[in-house]
């Protein structure tokens, strides 16, 4: 019975998709945002998958000391990659997939203010995801650099890195044009009455990010075009060789670098602050101090970024302002922890795979914003600078913070997408695994960065054995974890429970409000009035 | 933010006036004002080119052409969506005369029309349909800022206050 009743909704739906197209052409040639949202977050799947495997071939090098898998240079072509695939294919696009689905039906609006651009600006990326991975077949193979693409090393590698660079040119243009399409859409379609401070707290976690982007992408563009110079134009921009500044670089990267790691975790703020009130069952405690608070932390974040050069030599008054900077950042952040926690303060609780995620991330997320502070001490970072220490920091805010996040979102809202359930017992049984192998992987990190164990190398001293065990070992259970969620996910666009149009009974926002499950092809083309 | 979201009313255009004429406004749903977006667009301009600048005296000139691309990019971008943000068509019956002002990019054009010879007429089905107010020897397309559900209504609507 409900399978003749699918049948016939099914064919519905692709009637509603055609627009002339079908099969492969119809994703090609696209323009709705739902569409596109789901291109993204596949894709950003794939290369997470990718970026996985590269992070257990550089485990699996390291579980015992001496070398036993790949050579030196492949091992630093491994971090290199893995960290540049994670960064710019897996997290970034994730989140602009969360815009795509999300913005649009939380405004009121029937899809993005630039939706051929939008095509672009996605189909972009494949072509920047295959020039990564076709630089590992170029003489000399992919580049061992880092993902920060310090000179001068970056001058001296083969053409592989030439291709890494025109894939982040065209990264970059990718999200120069998404981040004009969200800012554009998110300020003038805004259904009457939506006014800004109506919004849900992620399009405004969106706009400030767009904001980020749009200031700092340039100065990444230019970075690794000076990079390009150096290399075969006979510039000296950071070349020494030729009377140039290797710190120089430093600068401009960490210039971006510094608000793209808010790039990354901004975006993410937002899906728990529509999580957490939703299954409290509470309206998100302070909300324009959450506003206030993002923007805050978005103007601060261009103006720390030396912290990561406290050894490269620089004034003491250097120094201490970065430091003062930085630790100042600590304020707006805590005020949004302690917002989320006076959501859920006297709220009627449940815990749903998504809401586990989301706490998940409360209680990860502080760890590594503790040991982000403890780096951020200039005498401290001068001892953990290029530890495993610092390893173990961004993991816990990349990986337990935005990537946890984006679990999160997606068992959120995937009964919106699809109209179906995933399983709820499996969903449990993902986050628990998630959870005790990312402990597992990361947590002892902390012990081998402050007995001294360098990041970036293949091989150790025999002391560090036990936790690199341990570490390697994690990893590979985080990664089969991840195929579970793969199945979960599969098993519930295919054959899930109905789920109903307000499947979670605390949210809100218009898309669980004012839409069916699956949300229509086409929403809001009469826009909603919001009072 | 629970209780601000209203029913929304199935009807996305509102005649005003009582008896026999009436007056009817249709905009583009615009979210910012021109003086908004015009401050949303300096600040991040003068942020980013500022940026580039300071990277220019440093040596590093090579961020600003980047930086001025995209500056300019999201001009164009504001423009294009800015452009036909304040367009409107207005539909009047007073008088015993049928006024139709549409407003595009920058220019007013007003039409006149017969009442009693006018009437409302759908173009085409589905995806692209249009409607258009024809009296004999003319046509004008109206209610091409509302949604083809809408314009069928409204087409029903503008030929049945017509006919009173
Ligand atoms: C309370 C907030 C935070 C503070 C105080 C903080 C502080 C720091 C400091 C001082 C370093 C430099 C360590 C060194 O190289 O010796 C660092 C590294 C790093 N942080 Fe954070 N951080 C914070 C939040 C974040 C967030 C939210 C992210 C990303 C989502 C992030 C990502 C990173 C990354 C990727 C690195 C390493 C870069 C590299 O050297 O390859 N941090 N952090
Ligand atoms: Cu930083």
């Amino acid at each position: 019975m409900s399978a003749v009743l699918d049948d016939h909704g099914h064919d519905h739906g692709h009637d509603d998709h055609h627009h002339g197209y079908s099969g492969i052409m119809r994703w090609i040639t696209t323009t709705n945002h739902k569409d596109i949202g789901t291109l993204y977050l596949w894709f950003s799947f794939t290369m997470f998958m990718v970026g996985g495997v590269m992070a257990l071939v550089i485990r699996a090098e390291l579980f015992t000391p001496g070398l036993q898998i790949v050579n030196p240079d492949f091992f630093n072509q491994m971090t290199t990659m893995h960290g540049l695939i994670m960064v710019f294919g897996a997290i970034m696009p994730a989140f602009v997939g969360f815009a795509n689905w999300l913005i649009p039906m939380q405004i009121g609006a029937p899809d993005m203010a630039f939706a051929r651009m939008n095509n672009w600006s996605f189909w972009l990326l494949p072509f920047a995801g295959a020039l990564l991975i076709i630089s590992f077949f170029m003489p000399g193979g992919a580049p061992g650099v880092g993902w920060t693409m310090y000179a001068p090393l970056t001058v001296q590698m083969g053409i592989g890195m030439d291709f890494t660079i025109f894939a982040i040119h065209i990264l970059g243009m990718s999200s120069i044009m998404g981040s004009i399409n969200i800012v554009t859409t998110v300020l003038n379609m805004r259904a009457p009455g939506m006014t800004l401070m109506k919004m849900p707290l992620f399009c405004w976690t969106w706009l400030i990010t767009a904001y980020l982007l749009i200031a700092s992408m340039p100065v990444l563009a230019g970075a690794v075009t000076m990079t390009l110079t150096d290399r075969h134009f006979g510039t000296s921009f950071f070349n020494a060789a030729g009377g140039g500044d290797p710190v120089l670089y430093q600068h401009i990267f960490w210039f971006f670098g510094h608000p793209e790691v808010y790039i990354i975790i901004l975006p993410a703020f937002g899906v728990i602050s529509q999580i957490i009130p939703a299954f409290s069952r509470k309206p998100l405690f302070g909300y324009a101090s959450m506003v206030y608070a993002t923007a805050s932390i978005a103007i601060l974040s261009f103006i720390v970024w030396a912290h990561h050069m406290y050894t490269v030599g620089m004034p003491v008054t250097g120094q201490l302002f970065f430091m003062y900077a930085t630790t100042l950042i600590a304020v707006p952040t805590a005020a949004k922890m302690f917002n989320w926690l006076a959501t859920m303060w006297r709220g009627s609780l449940t815990f749903e795979t998504p809401m586990l995620f989301a706490l998940g991330f409360l209680f990860l997320f502080a760890i590594g914003g503790f040991s982000g502070l403890v780096l951020a001490l200039a005498a401290v970072d001068i001892q953990l600078q290029d530890t495993y220490y610092v390893v173990a920091h961004f993991h816990y805010v990349m990986v337990a913070g935005a990537l946890f996040t984006a679990f999160a979102g997606i068992y959120f809202w995937l009964p919106k997408w699809t109209g179906r359930m995933y399983n709820e017992t499996l969903g449990k049984v993902h986050f628990w695994l998630s959870m005790i192998f990312f402990n597992m992987i990361f947590f002892v990190q902390h012990f081998l960065g402050l007995a001294g164990m360098p990041r970036r190398i293949p091989d150790y001293p025999l002391q560090f054995e036990t936790w690199n065990k341990i570490s390697s070992i994690g990893a590979f259970g985080f990664g089969l974890s991840q195929l579970l969620f793969l199945y979960i996910v599969v098993k519930a666009i295919t054959s899930g429970e109905k789920a109903a149009d307000k499947q979670w009974e605390g949210a809100d926002s218009l898309e669980w409000t004012h839409l069916p499950s699956p949300a229509p092809y086409h929403s809001f083309e009469t826009p909603p009035v919001v009072k | 933010m629970k209780g601000w979201i209203q029913e929304l009313p199935r009807q996305e255009f509102a005649f005003q006036g009582r008896g026999p004429g009436f007056s009817l406004l249709l905009k583009r749903n615009c979210s910012i004002s021109p003086a908004g977006l015009m401050w949303a667009y300096g600040a991040i301009a003068a942020v980013t080119l500022g940026v580039a600048a300071a990277f220019a005296v440093l040596g590093a000139w090579m961020v600003l052409p980047f930086a001025g691309i995209e500056v300019v990019a999201l001009g164009i971008a504001f423009a294009m969506n800015g452009r036909h943000a304040a367009d409107y068509e207005r539909i009047q019956l007073a008088g015993g005369r049928l006024l139709v002002e549409v407003c595009e990019s920058d220019s007013v054009r007003r039409h006149e029309f017969n009442p009693a010879r006018a009437s409302v007429m759908v173009a085409g089905a589905g995806h692209g349909m249009r409607i258009m107010l024809e009296s004999p020897g003319r046509s004008l397309e109206i209610g091409r800022h509302l949604h083809e559900r809408a314009r069928l209504e409204l087409a029903g609507e503008l030929n049945r206050r017509l006919r009173n």
